[in-house]
């Protein structure tokens, strides 16, 4: 048995992390399962939502926009659309986009493609901004 | 010979040449640095995306297979080129190289009996390719490398190019741009990316030890990703072709930058020996018109 895997979170702009870790939860496209080392080969679509690296108190979670995850028992690789780490959230920034996403998608309601994107972001925004109340309890506490 | 005061105003518009060049060599130097860690960066991505395409194509049926992955099945007839150019000129053989090959391959093409159309990105490509094919240019993108992110590429350029396919405008998509290699060194690259080129089995063994299970089933994550994976191609053409355009517009502007310089040397020489001319003859005349008063 293994005691890490290779994991590797890369987004189409820059390779994230690349590192041996010992535990991820991962948001699947047919609900959140987790990782550990020698987990079956496995390829899935990802959903918007949390990714958390790592277990216990030294978990880093991210904010995922979707993406694809490919699992192997010595290495996993996820593919994210957009990544944002927990504590490089910045909450009137991704205030300011929510707002600017939730205009746009009001604007472009006929153009399919264009509302579905901006109601991607909007909701992009959603999930960073629950995140940053979890990592400021976590801080606190 | 060219009078001294000729002379003087050539060296002084070489010496201003050789500053603007040298000031387009820094800013290109510098853009260089970031567009440069930028495409590096991108290749994970793009690679692992590759990989698993792929994999998962592998396994799915021929019958089954999405027509952006095997094709459509009746014969191929319009094949649609993408060209990636930069914007600006005062690059080198940047430009020229990549329009260069293209002409080659529109002739090649037309030869073989399919139609073929041309969708621009970067403006110098669309205005000489204009001139000889303004008729089966389909889209030209300018200004899209400014703020380059994967969503704005997304968004403006491949989905249009999607939107085509499926509506049938083309049947099969390449792309040609400058892979960067070095500062000095760019690579004409051409790439299939509709439908998926079907790459040499070299995974079997890894393959066959764990087949993989799916979630959702193969052909709905095929569905998913393989819009994506057209995006994510055309967005590391973009960022190739962007490091590859400030690596050979340094490369040019350094040459032109040593050019001047060795101008200006000879300008030099030429402009003290007219100098020491004219002083030589003028002592002559002075001394031989004294050396007449006193006889």
């Amino acid at each position: 048995m293994y005691a890490t895997f290779q994991f590797d979170l890369v987004t189409p702009e820059k390779q994230v992390l690349s590192q041996d870790e010992v535990m991820l939860t991962v948001p699947g496209a047919e609900g959140y399962f987790g990782v550990l080392p020698g987990h079956a080969p496995l390829v899935t679509l990802l959903t918007m939502g949390v990714l958390t690296v790592g277990e216990g108190k030294e978990a880093v979670r991210y904010a995922i926009s979707g993406g694809y995850a490919e699992v192997l028992p010595e290495r996993t690789t996820v593919l994210a659309d957009r990544v944002v780490c927990w504590d490089a959230i910045d909450p009137a920034a991704v205030g300011a986009e929510k707002m600017e996403a939730a205009g746009r998608y009001a604007a472009t309601r006929e153009e399919e493609s264009a509302s579905r994107y901006w109601k991607k972001r909007e909701r992009f925004a959603d999930v960073c901004l629950d995140l940053h109340k979890q990592y400021l309890a976590r801080s606190s506490s | 010979m060219a009078s001294l005061k000729i002379l003087r105003q050539r060296i002084r518009s070489v010496t201003n040449t050789r500053q603007i060049t040298k000031a387009m060599k820094m800013v290109a130097a510098a853009k260089l640095r970031r567009s440069q860690e930028r495409a590096m960066a991108t290749r994970p991505y793009s690679s692992q995306m590759g990989r698993m395409v792929q994999s998962i194509a592998s396994r799915v049926g021929k019958g089954a297979a999405p027509p952006l992955l095997a094709g459509r099945s009746e014969p191929q007839k319009v094949v649609e080129l993408m060209v990636f150019t930069a914007d600006r000129g005062l690059c080198g053989s940047f430009n020229s190289g990549v329009i260069r090959a293209v002409r080659a391959k529109v002739a090649e093409l037309r030869a073989s009996g399919f139609e073929v159309s041309l969708v621009c990105v970067g403006r110098k490509g669309s205005d000489v390719l204009k001139r000889q094919f303004g008729d089966i240019i389909r889209r030209v993108h300018v200004g899209v490398g400014k703020h380059l992110t994967f969503e704005t590429a997304e968004q403006e350029v491949a989905q249009q190019v999607l939107r085509d396919f499926e509506h049938g405008r083309f049947d099969s998509c390449f792309m040609v741009y400058n892979t960067f290699v070095s500062a000095m060194t760019q690579e004409l690259t051409w790439r299939q990316i509709i439908p998926v080129p079907e790459e040499s089995v070299q995974e079997e063994e890894q393959e066959s030890l764990s087949p993989p299970s799916y979630e959702p089933e193969e052909e709905e994550i095929l569905a998913e990703l393989l819009p994506r994976n057209v995006a994510v191609q055309i967005f590391q053409a973009m960022v190739e072709s962007d490091a590859s355009e400030n690596g050979a517009r340094m490369t040019a502007m350094d040459n032109a930058v040593r050019n001047a310089g060795g101008m200006l040397r000879r300008l030099h020489i030429t402009y003290n020996r007219t100098r020491q001319a004219a002083i030589t003859t003028e002592l002559m005349e002075i001394i031989s018109g004294s050396e007449s008063l006193k006889g």
